[in-house]
Parts: C-alpha cells; structure tokens; sequence
C-alpha cells in the first residue's frame, strides 16, 4: 500500500506565480480563491511537475500548449519543486520548463540523493518518466480520473466518441494502467489499413481493381474458351480450304495440259494459215525496211516546214516589191539630184539656201540706195555744170576792164565822144535770159519740164549770149578805130576790144552792161559758192551711200558666190554649160553697160536680174530639198521592211533547214525533199500497222507455240495420227469451271484468313488471358491474405478486450453500485457498466435498468464522478493518489455534495485538493465538521 | 551421328506484367522465339542429324496463327536436321491444339498422343515415346520397352516429372534408367541435370521464371558406335540470378533501388534477377515494393524483388515487456496458437496469416502506445541514446 500525498508546492516561476510556496496538509485541502486567482495554474502545475507539458503520443518530443501558456509572467525562470512523500520516501521534483534548460530532477528531500537515474527514460520527451512512477498511472489516466477539472464528469458522458475513447483506456488501464492505448484506435488503424487494401466490392481500391480485373478476365476467359471450337474451326477450314484448292491447282494443271494437247489437233490449219501469213509478213517487213529510212521522219516538223516555205515565197513576193519601190524611189531621187545639180544654186548649202530671201531683201535695199545715189550724182552733175558755166565770167577781170572800159570813156570822153552799140547788148541779155531759164528748168524744174527743153533753152541762151558777145565786140572795136585819130581811134578800139571781151557793143551803153555784168557776176560767184557747197553735200552722201551699196554689193556679191558655188559636180558638161551661159548674159550686160553713159546703174542691174534669176532656182531647190528628204525617209522605211523581210527569211531558211536536217536520215538534201520524207513516213506508218495486225494475226493462229514449235507439232502429230481427241470444248468448260471454283474457293479462303484475323485481334489467345488471370488472382490473393491477417489481428484484439472487459466489469460494478447507493441514498441499488462505459442504474423500486443519460444532468455528473474515482482505485489498486477537484461541484446540490465530500472523506487516507470559487465548500464543511485545511490564494 | 535433346522452349508464354513490367514482359517472349532461331542456326552450322524435343514446346494456348506461322518459317530454314517433337503439359494434342491450326513443315515430326515408336533408319536410332493430349497425368504410366530390334540407338522421348510425385506424369527416374535405352530424354523440368544414368532433362534452353536460375541450354549427344558423348551447350540468352540486398529502416525507396542497381550492375546488367530484401522495415512505414521494381526497370535493369524484411521490433522481447497487458495477450494469443502445431502446407499458410497480423495488430499497438520504450531495446541502450 502506497499513499502519495503532496507536501508542498513551490511555484519558483510559473504563470503569475514567483516564489510562491504552497505547503499542503494531508486530507482535504480546500484552495479558495475568486476566479483568475491561480486554481487553474495550480492544477497546471501539478500535472507538469509530474508529466511535463510533453504531447502524449507523439513520436517526437513535442509541446501541450499549457506550456507557453504558463510562461511566467515576469519572463523570469520557467520552474517549480513539489515535495510529496509516501511511504517509501520523500521525493522532491525539482523540473525546468524552459526550453534551454528543460530538464527534471528527482531528489530524495530528506537525504539529498539524486534518484532520477530511478525513473524510466522516455526517448521522445528525453526526461525521465516521474509521474508514471509516483503515481502509478500515464498522464492521460492521470488526466481522466485523479484530476477532475471543471465539468468534464459530465461531458465525457454526453460526448459519445469520446467516451468510447475513454472506455478503452480505461479498460486498458485496468490491466496495464497505462491508457496510452486506445483500442478504437487500434482497431480503426487497422480497418484504415484494410481501407487502403479495399475489398472486391469497392472497385476503387487495389483489391476491388484487381478483383474487377478477375472478373473481366473470367468473363474473356470464358468467351475466349467458347470461341476457341469456332476459332479452331476456322482454322481448320482454311486448313481444308488449302488442301482442296492444292488438289484443285493439280486438277486444273492436269487439264491445261490436256488442252493444249487436244488443241494440237487444229495445228494443221492453223499451221498453213501461219505460213501464209509469215509470208505475207516477210513481204510487208521487206516493205516496212524500205521506208525504213522515214523511220524517224516527224510529219509534224514537215508539216511546219512546208507552212514556212509558203511563207517564205509570200515574204519574197514583198520583198521584190519593195525593191521595185526602192527602185523607183533612186530614180526619183537620181532625177531630183539631177535637176538639182541643174540649178545654178545647186552648191550651196541649206543654209545659203534659207537666208536668200533676206538677201533678196537687201538686194532691194541695194537698188534703192542705188536710185538714191544716181539721183544724188544727176544733182551734184547739174550742180557742177551751174557751176562751172558761172564760173566762166571773171569777175576780177571784168572789174579791171570796166575800169579800162571807163577810163578809155574818160579818155575818149575828153577826145570825142563814140557811139555805142546797143544791138550787141540787146542780143547779150537776150541769151543769158534764156541760160538763166534753163538753169531754172534744169535745177527748179526737172520733174515738170522735160529735160530737153531744158537743155535747150540752155542751148538757145548760149548761143544767143554768144552772138550778143560778139556783136558787142565787133562794134567796140569799131568803135575803138575811130578813137580819137589815132589816139581817138585807139581809146575806141581798145574800147571795142573791152566789150567785145564781154560781147558788148556800144550800141548799149556799154558801161551800164558792164557794171551790170559786174552784179551778175558778183551773184554768180555767190551761186558758185553755194553750188560748190551743195556739190561737197552731195559728193560724201554718194561716197558713203557708195561706201553702202559697195558693202551691200560684195555681200551680195559674196553670197552669190556662195549661192552659186559649184558643191561636187557630178556632171562637168552640165556645169561648164552653165558657166558659159552666165558669161553670155554677163557680157551681154556688160555690153548693155558700156552702151549706157551711166555704168554704176548697169551693173546694178546685172546683180538684180541674177537674184531674181536665182530665186526661182532657189525655191526650186528648196522644194526639190524638201522631196528628196522625203524620199530619203521612204527609201529608209523600204530599206527597213526589206531587211526585216530578209531576216524573216533567214529564220525560214534556218527552220526549213532543221527540218530538212531531221529529215537527212530519210535522205532529204533540201526542203523540196520534204514532201517525199513525209509521204515515206504515211507510208511506213500504214505498213507498220499492217504488220502489228498480220504479227497479232499470226501470233492468234499459233496460239502460244513459236512457229518451229507448231511446225514440230504439225510433224510429229503427222507422225502419230491416232491420237486421242477428247472433247476440247467439254474439257475447256471443265477447266473453266475449276477455274471459277478455284477463285470461289480462293476468296472463301481470304474471307476465312480475314475473319480469323479479326477474331484474332478481337480475343487473346486463352493462354494468355489465362496467364494475366493466374497473375491477377494471385494479386488478389495477396490481397486478401493481408485483409484476413488485418481481420485476424482484429478479431484478437477485440477478443481480448472483450476477455479484459468480462474479467473487469464484475468488480467495477460493484464498486461503483455500492458507491451509488451510497450516494443516492440507496435510490438505485445497482449499476452496470457496458464495454463502451455507457451506465445503467438498476431503479431500486421499479427494478428497472436505468440509462444514466435519462437521469438529471447533476446526478449524471455524480455518477461518472464516482465511477472515475472507484475506477481510479481500480486502476492504482493498493495505491492512493491525490485527487483533484477544480470546482466540480457546481452542478450539485448541497445534499448531494455533502454526501460526495463524506463519500470521498471516509477513505482517510486519500489527499483530496478542492478548488473552489465559491464559499459555500468552506460552509457546508464546517456545517459537516469536517475537517479541513483551508488555503486562500489571495494570500501574499 | 549427332542429335539435340531439347525441351520445354515454352515458345509463345506469356509473362507476367506484374513481375516483368510492360516493356520487357514482351521482349521476354520475343526473347524466346530469338532463342529457337538461333537453335535452328546452330543445328545448321553443326550438321546436326536430328532434334528431339521433349514436350512443351509451345505454350499452345497463347499463341496465334501468324507466330504459329513464323515459327514453322524457322523450322524451315532447317537445312538437314529434323525435329521429332512429343507434346507436354503446355502443348497437350486436343482438339484445340495449336498444332491443329497450322500445315507444319515436313522437317516437323510431332509423335501422335499416347505411345509410340518412331525409326530414323538413316541414322540406325528407334526413338520410343509418349506425348501426350492433357493438360495433366497425375497417374504414371508404363514405362514404354525398347524396341526389340537390334542394332539399333534406343532412344526413349518423355515429358515427365522424374523428380515429384507431381500431377505431370510422375514416374521413377531409376526405373527410367533401368529401362533399357541408351538415352532417356526428358522434358518438364527446367534445370538440366542428369537424374539417373542415361536419363536426362535438358532443361529449358531460356529460364523462364524468376526461381529458374543457373545455365539453361540442351544437350549435344554424339554418337559413335559404341562411343557416346553427351554434352551441355548453354545457350540461353540471360540467366536468372539471385542476389540479396540488405537494407535498413533508414532507408528510402530510392536509395533501396540505388543500391539494388548498383549490385546488378556489380554482377552483370544483362540477366534477370530475383532480389532478395533483407532486414528491417521502419515501423509502420513499409517501402512500395511496386514502386522501387518500376524505378529499376525504367533504369532497364530487369528484377523481380521479393521483400523479406521484418518489422524492426523484436517479438519474444515485446512479449517479455508486455507480460500481462494487452500487447502481451496478443502477442500471446499467437504463439499459443504457434505452440499448438499442425502439420503441412495449411500450417505454412496459416503461420504466414497470423504471422501478419500479429504484426499487423502490433504495428497498431504500439503506433497508438505512447512512446515511452523502444520494444526490443534494452533500457541500457536507452539511457545511452539519451
């Protein structure tokens, strides 16, 4: 018998605690304090003092998370002491929370001596086991049974699953006191590990997949042994269907060979038949090797060749017109160039040609110029001629002998005085008159009076101014005889000879004449002067419009040069011609010129009628230009078509060439050889064609010998004539119909290999189906070795629960029953408890079986209350250990918790810790008298 | 003179996918058909006289027409020799036999069912057999007498199980021997071996199964007037072997197929190999047998591996701890039951069932217990591990 109790708990570090020390008395020890107190923490902490806050069942050292949640609060050292004793000895458990330093060491509190090396060693947690040990019970036991927290009595009733959790620790416990192992859990390991396997019925799992697999391997199986005769069948049909179409190939080579006998016997005729038609065919072949040569004639290419030659014939036709038009263009052209080369101008460029009618122009130009200067000369002639018969009278002269003339008067004046001759003067101033007039006329008048009568009123006043000269002369000089007597007669004379000088008589008094003369010609030396000045006038108007028309003559002279320039001369005669007659009209210009008393005008004229001469040469050349341009561009485009022509023509010639190269086998030379190649080649065709048909003919009457065969035939049937003659025809259709039953048998055969074929490919051969099936159902059996072992360890297991169950449950029984009754004020006598540790009450009065879930939640809780605590002393035997309420009392009543607590009390031996909230513990205990050591947590 | 003694070439078996994976399940059979190929080449190239087969040449159910018909193609290109062949266990001559669906080559003598006699006069030899037309002969029959002619080679052909009393013909290889032949060719049993004197099973020529390790090829018999020689030609192609790879509860799927790619590579890549795994499994967490094999095989390494690993725990050491509690009642109501022998194959079954669940049940157990000891250790280890 061992009593643990506790001594004292030493709270170093844990949650809100710091060295805090609880001494606990043995018996009951009432912890009072209001909620967040610590009751929690101090139940806590009993647990991991003698369990440590380790997973139970984990396969690695792991954590409850009561661990992190009694962290102390300060952060300071995560520890605690709790001293126990039982009768062995005073232990005190010095454990380290902290993870660093996690660690747990077991003293004997009296002499000091280390004892964990005592304690199991568990391998996950790395601690040695303390709990298990002191206690005697693993720490889910521990938690189940001694430490009642809050309300869990009645929840592990109501919660089913787990009650039957605990059941099974429970039930394990009671043997083993080691709750770690869960039956249920057991068992449904396993029944997951058959899940896994599956079953036949679940056809996604391995077995059911294999086991489907059986069956649809049975099923081909079974199809493939009922198909196998009709297989087997099949194949000995085509087997057959051979062997009958082999002794068919024989029969029908038998009777091919009896045909071709029997066919001997037309060999005679067919044999005569072929002669002649071998005859005929050599001929035709000798025929066929003549034309031979046309073999490899292509009537095609002839055919195109010939098409080319008529095009050839048609592009020479236009070609000779062509000539003929160039023919006739050279002509024209050669006729143009002639009558060309006729034409004075024939030399000159087109240049020269062009700027003629500018010439022309300046030709025009010219002759007026010349007109102008001509009358420019008639004036200056007049101008001088005015002059020069005014300059005739001296003026000095006359001045000098009118001073003789009156100094003689004087002299004879002062000897006697003479007569004068006024005749003479009369017939003097008579003829100047007329001198004067014609001057007039001659000068003022020259358009209005005709030049002659100019001239000769010129003429009559001459004449007439002479014959009064004289006369004025002849009378002086009689005068001057008569002078004085000598000296008389001389002045008179010399008188006279004074006026005759200036054809005075003395008729008319001569002095007055001669003063008058003396004013005349005064004047007329004036006129000369002006005549002189009008004369220089007119001479450098004619030089410069000379200087103008010599210009425009040599330009004209020079362009006329060029004009006329002989540019290769093709006829010489023509030119020389030509020359001559331009030399003719020259000189007779030239004549005409030295006729003229004015030559200047003549030569101009010459110039003129040469320029209008030319200009109808020039246009002529113009135009001749213009046609033989054209003409040149004809002659170009004729000259083109030609040559295109002559191209086309050498292509024809090339082609008709290559035909007639492809023809040369045949024996053609030149395109005319071209029609006989292609006739050749008709020829050969046809004869070819005739052999094809005679060689088939002939080939036909032979019927599959060679000639030499059927002649041997022929011979040595002639040899043997009697034999024997079956029916051909009978033998033919026999043949025939073996033929057909052969090709009907042939496809049987390929319908027969197509269907086997196929059936093949449907079905497996049975050894094979049957080889998968050996190994599917060995699979199979595999499979349900392992779901039979899994059932056998199942069936086992529960066997022996069962067992533990039936060796347990009596002495359970009894205990809880008598504790209910107890309780219950012997309501209930009796209580029974099933294997999943459902309760059931026997009702004392009624003696019925109550399920305790049909009772009030109070008395449920008190029931499973009981029913841990009996199974408590149960499961530690001879052992107490402490038992611990953390306000478990709650759903009851006073009454009842009286009885509970005196329940509880009367085994004096057991520590009980009661932790509570309330004050009412404290009251119904000191109402009871029972004692009690009463610890207030609000202490410190 | 000079003959083959051949048998079961198996030509057409189907093997298992679940064993040989997909890919190399087909070439497996095609492998077979190789192997008779080049059989028919060596027959060619060493004037062989004649071929006898001893039953099971063909897995007759497994096979089409058009291999039957590729398998008669090679038999044709036998230049000289000829095959006399008796059926077996695997190619009986029903009604549905295989060699019914085809013409077989002239070069192809297969002895009519039951017993008979067949003379090679060429070659002064008389070949007495049985072939038979089920797919089992539980009963032995009587063992055929030689031919009464002299001067003769006595050959006797069998397909029979000289060495079980099986449901295949099960006869006495003494009596075999005593019988009067020359040479008694057998056929059924797989591994050549000579079980009597002049009796002889030439084994198959290509293992066919994962336990049929060692050469596998036929016999070369010569025959010399009175002299003999009879010789093994191996020739299969791969062999099956064994290997036993060890391994532990720290190891991984992937480091189990390393290590078993490793050991083939050591041995030779190129046979077949049954591994054998031995050791400790980690507590509930058995490795995927399935998976490692597929990995390997994709790695084109061809084994088949048998798991013989143990849980990690200790029995008589769980029991010993857990005297009185409910492990200890289970662990005990098995080897109550162990205790109470019986005999036979049943027994073998049975011990294997309970020996899974007991493992089974305690693998739950002790998963659900909490961890506070390792069974099997004692708690000196324990304290030293801490």
């Amino acid at each position: 018998m061992q009593n643990l109790e506790i001594i004292r708990m030493q709270l170093i570090g844990f949650g809100k605690f710091r060295d805090r020390t609880i001494e606990l008395s043995p018996g009951l020890n009432l912890l009072e304090g209001p909620n967040e107190a610590g009751k929690s923490t101090i139940q806590a902490f009993l647990t991991g003092m003698f369990y440590g806050f380790f997973q139970p069942g984990a396969k690695r050292r792991s954590y409850t998370p009561h661990r992190d949640k009694y962290q102390p609060w300060d952060g300071g050292s995560y520890r605690g002491v709790l001293v126990c004793r039982n009768e062995e000895r005073t232990w005190r458990i010095e454990r380290t929370f902290d993870k660093d330093s996690e660690s747990v060491k077991v003293y004997d509190d009296l002499t000091g001596d280390d004892l964990t090396l005592d304690f199991a060693y568990n391998t996950v947690t790395r601690q040695v086991q303390v709990g298990e040990k002191l206690l005697g019970l693993s720490k889910t036991a521990f938690n189940n049974t001694a430490n009642i927290a809050q309300m869990t009595c009645a929840s592990v009733a109501q919660e089913s699953g787990f009650s039957a959790e605990v059941s099974d620790k429970l039930l394990s416990m009671m043997k083993t006191a080691d709750s770690s192992l869960s039956l249920s859990a057991v068992i449904h390991q396993l029944d997951s590990k058959a899940e896994q396997i599956g079953s036949p019925k679940k056809s996604k799992t391995p077995y059911g997949i294999e086991s489907l697999r059986e069956k649809e391997l049975v099923e081909e199986l079974e199809e493939a042994e009922k198909n196998e005769a009709e297989y087997q069948n099949l194949c000995e049909q085509g087997k057959s269907l051979s062997g009958e179409i082999q002794q068919l190939e024989k029969e029908k080579s038998l009777l091919e060979a009896q045909i071709r006998e029997s066919a001997a016997k037309e060999l005679g005729g067919r044999y005569l038949k072929a002669q002649n038609l071998r005859v005929r065919i050599e001929r035709i072949e000798k025929e066929q090797e003549k034309y031979r040569i046309y073999q490899d004639v292509d009537p095609e290419i002839i055919d195109q060749a010939q098409k080319r030659l008529g095009a050839k014939a048609q592009i020479t036709r236009t070609l000779e017109k062509y000539r003929r038009a160039l023919e006739e263009l050279n002509h024209r052209i050669q006729e143009l160039n002639n009558l060309y080369r006729t034409l004075e101008v024939s030399g000159a460029d087109e240049e020269t040609l062009s700027q003629f009618d500018l010439m022309f122009e300046r030709h025009k130009n010219l002759e007026q110029l010349r007109d102008e200067l001509y009358q420019l000369q008639i004036k200056k002639t007049n101008v001088a001629f005015h002059r020069s018969k005014l300059s005739q009278m001296d003026g000095q002269k006359l001045e000098e002998d009118m001073q003789e003339y009156r100094r003689l008067e004087q002299m004879k004046q002062e000897k006697q005085p003479e007569k004068s001759n006024t005749a003479g003067i009369f017939v003097l101033v008579f003829g100047l008159v007329f001198v004067l007039a014609g001057v007039a006329a001659a000068l003022f008048g020259g358009e209005m009076v005709p030049a002659a009568a100019a001239y000769g009123a010129i003429l009559i006043g001459i004449v007439a101014s002479a014959t009064g000269l004289i006369l004025l002369l002849t009378l002086r000089k009689a005068s001057g005889k008569g002078r004085k007597g000598e000296s008389l007669e001389r002045i008179c004379q010399m008188q006279q000879d004074i006026l005759e000088d200036y054809q005075l008589s003395h008729e008319v008094d001569p002095l007055a004449c001669l003063e008058e003369m003396l004013g005349k010609v005064q004047i007329n030396n004036y006129k000369i002067k002006q005549f002189e000045e009008q004369e220089n006038l007119l001479l450098e108007e004619i030089l410069s419009k000379n200087q103008r028309v010599n210009q425009l003559d040599a330009e004209i002279s020079a362009y006329l040069g060029r004009l006329t320039a002989k540019a290769a001369p093709l006829n010489e005669e023509d030119n020389v011609q030509e020359s001559s007659e331009t030399e003719t009209v020259s000189e007779e210009q030239e004549m005409v010129w030295a006729e003229d008393s004015q030559p200047e005008k003549n030569v101009q004229s010459a110039d003129e009628v040469r320029l209008k001469s030319l200009r109808e040469s020039v246009n002529q050349a113009k135009r001749i230009r213009t046609d033989l341009q054209r003409l040149h561009l004809q002659q170009q485009q004729i000259m083109q078509e030609e040559e295109n022509c002559k191209n086309q023509i050498e292509q024809i010639n090339t082609s008709i060439q290559q035909a007639v190269d492809s023809c040369r086998a045949a024996g053609a030379q030149s395109a005319d050889d071209l029609e006989k190649c292609r006739q050749g080649k008709r020829r050969l065709d046809e004869v070819s064609v005739e052999l094809k048909l005679q060689k088939e003919l002939l080939t036909e009457t032979l019927g599959g010998y060679s000639f030499e065969e059927l002649e041997q035939n022929v011979r040595s049937q002639k040899a043997g004539e009697s034999d024997i003659s079956p029916d051909r025809r009978e033998t033919r259709e026999k043949l025939a119909a073996l033929n057909e039953k052969l090709s009907e048998l042939g496809k049987q055969a390929a319908e027969l290999e197509g269907v086997r074929r196929g059936r093949e490919e449907s079905q497996r051969p049975t050894g094979q189906v049957q080889a998968e099936l050996d190994e599917v159902r060995s699979r199979c059996k595999k499979y349900q070795l392992e779901l039979d072992a899994i059932a056998l360890a199942k069936e086992k297991l529960l066997s022996l629960s069962g067992q533990l169950h039936r060796d347990f449950a009596p002495q359970l029984n009894a205990r809880v029953s008598k504790a209910i009754e107890r309780i219950t004020n012997s309501r209930y006598s009796r209580a029974v408890i099933d294997q999943t540790l459902g309760v059931r009450l026997e009702d004392k009065k009624s003696g019925k079986l109550v399920d305790v879930s049909s009772l009030s939640s109070g008395s449920a809780d008190l029931i499973y209350l009981v029913m841990r605590l009996e199974l408590l002393d149960l499961l530690c035997g001879e052992n107490r250990v402490p038992v611990i309420f953390d306000d478990s009392f709650t759903q009851l009543d006073d009454e009842r918790t009286a009885r509970l607590l005196s329940y509880l009390l009367e085994d004096k031996q057991r520590q009980i810790l009661l932790f509570s909230c309330h004050s009412r513990e404290r009251e119904m205990l000191s109402l009871a008298q029972i004692p009690c050591h009463v610890i207030s947590l609000n202490e410190q | 003179m000079r003959f083959l003694h051949i048998s079961d070439l198996h030509l057409g078996k189907t093997f298992p996918v679940s064993r040989y994976g997909q890919q190399f399940a087909h070439r497996r059979r095609q492998e077979l058909l190789d192997t008779f190929s080049r059989l028919i080449d060596f027959a060619n190239q060493n004037q062989v006289d004649f071929i006898l087969c001893c039953g099971d040449f063909l897995n007759s159910e497994e096979l089409r027409v058009e291999e039957l018909r590729n398998i008669n193609a090679m038999i044709e290109r036998l230049e000289h020799a000829v095959i006399v062949a008796i059926s077996g266990n695997h190619d009986p001559q029903t009604k549905n036999s295989a060699y019914q669906k085809i013409d077989w080559s002239k070069r192809f003598y297969l002895a009519a069912p039951g017993s008979g006699r067949v003379a090679l006069s060429a070659y002064r030899t008389i070949i007495t057999y049985h072939s038979w037309d089920q797919k089992e002969m539980p009963e032995p029959i009587e063992i055929p007498k030689p031919s009464t002619q002299s001067g003769q080679y006595q050959i006797l052909m069998l397909h029979a199980d000289a060495l079980t009393k099986s449901r295949y013909l099960p006869l006495d290889a003494q009596k075999l021997s005593e019988a009067g032949f020359d040479y008694v060719a057998l056929g059924h049993i797989h591994k050549m071996q000579c079980v009597a004197p002049n009796v002889y099973y030439s084994g198959s020529p290509e293992p066919l199964d994962f336990g049929e390790s060692g050469e596998h090829g036929f016999m070369m018999v010569d025959v010399e007037g009175e002299r003999r020689r009879v010789q093994f030609v191996p020739f299969s192609q791969r062999e099956y072997r064994q290997l036993s790879v060890q391994v532990g509860e720290n190891d991984s799927e992937m480091s189990i197929s390393d290590r078993i790619a490793s050991a083939i590579i050591r041995e030779d890549p190129h046979h077949i190999y049954t591994v054998t795994l031995e050791g400790n499994y980690p507590l509930g967490a058995r490795w995927n047998i399935e998976k490692i094999e597929d990995d390997l095989r994709y790695k084109e390494y061809f084994c088949s591996i048998e798991d013989k690993t143990r849980p990690q725990y200790d029995i008589d050491a769980l029991y010993r701890e857990n005297q009185g509690n409910l492990i200890g009642d289970f662990i005990g109501s098995f080897l109550r039951r162990e205790s109470g022998a019986e005999d036979g194959e049943k027994l073998d079954a049975e011990r294997e069932l309970e020996e899974k669940a007991l493992y089974y049940g305690l693998e739950a157990l002790l998963s659900q217990r909490e961890p506070q000891s390792n069974p099997g250790l004692d708690n000196k280890q324990k304290r030293e591990e801490g």
